[in-house]
């Protein structure tokens, strides 16, 4: 019997692969290191290494972090692009995963991991003085990257209102700075201020802490 | 066979030297390894080493092709065991779960460690000679950042990265020499396994299970790092097997994120020249989702090692709702049947069986006997003559409902491996019985499948993990003379799971730890008495191994507790009411080596 299962569509499409120090991500600089040692791959003569650092040392926009008067867009390829509207979220529902998105310039900041972000409406009187300052109407928007191994918290616990990440099932509150329930995550999910116009939802700031897990960025 | 071009990273060393005189940055960015000393003399690791497995050396995960766990070194035994001591240990200085066994070449030996480090040392001394540290990308995320070791081959060690990548390192100075891209971890498909060396081809596969990953092996060239096959565990239109994926319901191209990850590594029939590998559960984990059998989900499927082509296989369940992958490559060993010696497979599975299976030289692979080890409520029993399974449909994960079974997805038994031993003909079982689980099967249309989101139709909140008869204890390890087909000892480790693979020696010693009591036990193979025990700095969950130098035996394992093993332990103690469970396990990674005292 030869019954050789196979594929000439092996995924490589990464998008974003950046090679660097686990937790010590130092920005353009570790791409600039990461695309000098793909041109020395090739070989390349030595005149070419400068080229590749210029071109790298630009934070691409999709890679950047939100931006204040980025609207926000859904996560799900299927709706990426369409703005999320105040009159799309009811209160309670699930947290959804989305993405900043810079609509003046078309540009959906999908370029990194660090950039999924959880929205969701919550009854505003529940909200705790610091998140109430944060959110708008109701919504707020945290870092979808658990602070424990990076995972997304896309775990709704309906019965407690809580946030959990399906990896290592940390448990976070979304009413109160995303603070930590239980489980190994070790500080809260960082938090993404918000503004409204109109019916658009507005990133009103930056996150109120370091993303991800390990050490912080310096 | 396909062929196609997957990346490669080859690093000149002449360039590297000119670009670190240009930059300091550039410097740490290739500065993945310290090196304290290089490994003079060291022993090329060829095939036919590979075939031999001299005791003295460790060279594969589970010590020989065959998968057995097995040493034949015999100066620790049961009349010295209790003079066994620490003669070394080594902090990795890492974290989380420990998952990987010590490789020993001729003295030196290598351990890897969650996030890829690779540390290789005096395997008498403890003293260090390099660490790798791989470059994860910064904004990495996996369900599981463990490794379960390298490979060694000719003159250079094989890391696979949790980025996807497979590596190849220079095994005197820990230099990385070349690298492919064979995963894509931001869509899940990141790598846990060991690496796997057979004629000059490294083999690995990628987990992805819980995300909508078609899973696949892929060998690469040990020397230049290029692609040499790929195989899918999942059929693609037109091959044998893919109308077991049948186009029905609202997925009906669920085969193309169907799971199937190969995400352990395998076992080698170098005589027969085939291989054995173990393909996971079904992604997502309602069956409903994917109508059909869905080959080869919940298989061992055998393969030729020179293309990647599947010469045989054997599907443990159809259809598989439960989790319950079947990873593990099963052991190749000889056992009786109807008074004859025949060339067989045995396999714990993580359905709660145990499974007798008869392989011939072309790899085709055929049913004798399963029998259960564990409660399982949803088998009601196996076909006589194919051990396919006839199900309780109460018991079957469906969408839209809350469905119980046992035992738990994390199986009768998880990856930790069995050990055999050839001398007694006795399988060691690391089991895990009286732990259950349910949850709310849904259909997850807010993410697509393959986009980096768990996508195991569920919702994480919902899963209830619990013990079945409070009174009872859960860890088990179960002693199983394949001949007879019979369960020859069982030990209760009582309020605890039991994640330890087990290692047994012509010492007539079996060796296991994996309990929340951070104990390191040799049991009398015979009996299942313990004749020593260790309390190590943290639970090791990693294989014990066993290795010689300059003619003295030394035992080594790797401590560090995390993973899964943490996490349904944390769950179960929480839920105790006996005040038995201990819930307070600490973490960190330490290599401990130990020996007879003079």
């Amino acid at each position: 019997m030869s019954n050789r299962a196979s594929d000439k569509t092996a995924p490589k499409d990464k998008g974003f692969s950046c090679q660097c120090q686990e937790a010590s991500y130092k920005g353009p600089e570790d791409n600039f290191r990461r695309d000098m040692l793909k041109y020395m791959t090739l070989a390349i003569p030595v005149a070419n290494l400068a080229l590749a650092g210029s071109a790298s040392a630009a934070e691409k926009p999709e890679r950047l972090p939100p931006q204040p008067g980025d609207r926000l867009t859904y996560f799900s390829k299927k709706k990426r692009g369409q703005i999320i509207k105040v009159s799309d979220l009811n209160e309670l529902d699930k947290q959804q995963l989305i993405l900043p998105f810079d609509t003046q310039n078309e540009i959906v900041r999908d370029g990194s991991r660090y950039n999924q972000i959880l929205l969701q409406k919550l009854p505003e009187g529940d909200l705790s003085e610091k998140t109430k300052a944060l959110s708008a109407n109701g919504i707020v928007a945290y870092s979808a990257i658990c602070t424990h191994a990076g995972c997304p918290v896309t775990g709704w616990v309906s019965d407690d209102e809580h946030y959990m990440c399906p990896c290592h099932q940390s448990v976070f509150n979304p009413k109160d700075s995303g603070v930590v329930m239980s489980g190994p995550a070790p500080r809260n999910l960082p938090a993404l201020p918000l503004a409204i116009d109109g019916d658009e939802i507005v990133v009103a700031g930056s996150f109120n802490s370091w993303i991800g897990f390990g050490k912080p960025r310096r | 066979m396909k062929k196609n071009s997957t990346p490669k990273l080859n690093y000149l060393s002449c360039c590297i030297g000119i670009a670190t005189l240009m930059t300091g940055s550039l410097a740490t960015a290739a500065g993945l390894t310290k090196l304290t000393k290089e490994i003079e003399g060291y022993a090329p690791v060829t095939q036919k080493r590979l075939n031999e497995a001299d005791p003295k050396d460790w060279l594969l995960p589970k010590g020989n092709y065959e998968g057995w766990m097995f040493s034949k070194l015999n100066e620790i035994n049961k009349k010295n065991v209790k003079k066994l001591t620490p003669v070394w240990t080594y902090s990795t200085n890492v974290d989380s779960g420990h998952e990987a066994p010590a490789l020993v070449n001729d003295g030196v030996m290598f351990v890897a460690t969650p996030y890829n480090h690779v540390i290789a040392l005096d395997a008498k001394t403890g003293q260090v000679f390099w660490r790798y540290k791989h470059d994860n990308p910064y904004d990495l995320s996996v369900m599981h950042n463990t490794s379960r070791g390298v490979a060694l081959w000719e003159d250079k060690v094989y890391v696979a990265g949790l980025d996807g990548t497979l590596n190849a390192l220079d095994a005197k100075t820990g230099e990385r020499i070349c690298q492919a891209e064979v995963g894509d971890w931001s869509v899940g498909a990141y790598i846990t396994s060991a690496p796997t060396p057979v004629k000059g081809k490294i083999l690995v596969g990628p987990s992805g299970g819980e995300y909508g990953v078609r899973g696949f092996l892929e060998a690469m060239d040990a020397d230049t790092c290029e692609q040499a096959w790929r195989t899918y565990s999942v059929p693609g239109p037109g091959e044998p097997g893919h109308e077991t994926w049948k186009k029905e319901g609202k997925r009906p191209d669920a085969w193309k994120y169907g799971g199937g990850s190969m995400w352990m590594p395998g076992n080698y029939d170098p005589e027969a020249d085939v291989l054995y590998w173990g393909v996971g559960n079904g992604s997502p984990w309602l069956g409903d989702q994917r109508p059909g059998d869905n080959l080869y989900v919940a298989s061992s499927i055998a393969m030729d090692p020179d293309n990647g082509d599947i010469v045989g296989h054997y599907q443990y369940h159809f259809n598989d709702s439960w989790d319950w992958a079947a990873m593990n490559a099963p052991m190749l060993v000889d056992f009786k049947k109807d008074g004859k010696t025949v060339k067989g497979l045995v396999s714990p599975q993580r359905n709660g069986y145990m499974y007798w299976l008869e392989r011939d030289d072309k790899g085709e692979i055929s049913y004798v006997e399963g029998k259960p080890f564990v409660k399982n409520n949803a088998f009601k029993s196996l076909d006589e003559k194919t051990g396919r399974p006839t199900y309780d449909y109460d018991h079957v994960p469906v969408t839209g409902k809350r469905v119980d079974y046992c035992p738990s997805l994390w199986g009768g038994k998880n990856w930790p491996y069995e050990s055999y031993n050839p001398e007694t003909g006795v399988v060691y079982v690391p089991a895990n019985d009286n732990v259950c689980n349910s949850f709310l099967g849904k259909f997850q249309d807010d993410v697509e499948p393959a986009s980096g989101q768990f996508w195991a139709g569920i919702d994480i909140p919902d899963l209830d993990v619990y013990v079945d008869d409070p009174t009872k204890g859960v860890g088990q390890l179960q002693a199983w003379n394949i001949n007879t087909r019979e369960k020859v000892w069982q030990h209760d480790y009582g309020k605890t799971m039991n994640w330890g693979p087990v290692l047994s020696t012509a010492g007539g010693l079996v060796f296991s730890a994996g309990t929340n009591d951070r104990m390191l036990r040799a049991f009398d193979e015979k009996t299942g008495e313990v004749l020593w025990e260790f309390p190590l700095n943290s639970t090791a969950i990693a294989p014990p191994v066993s290795y010689e130098v300059d003619g003295k035996q030394y035992i080594a394992i790797t401590a560090g507790y995390g993973v899964d093993a943490q996490w349904t332990n944390s769950v179960l103690a929480e839920k105790d009411e006996s005040g038995e469970w201990i819930s307070d396990v600490p973490e960190g990674g330490v290599i401990w080596v130990f020996a007879l005292s003079d």
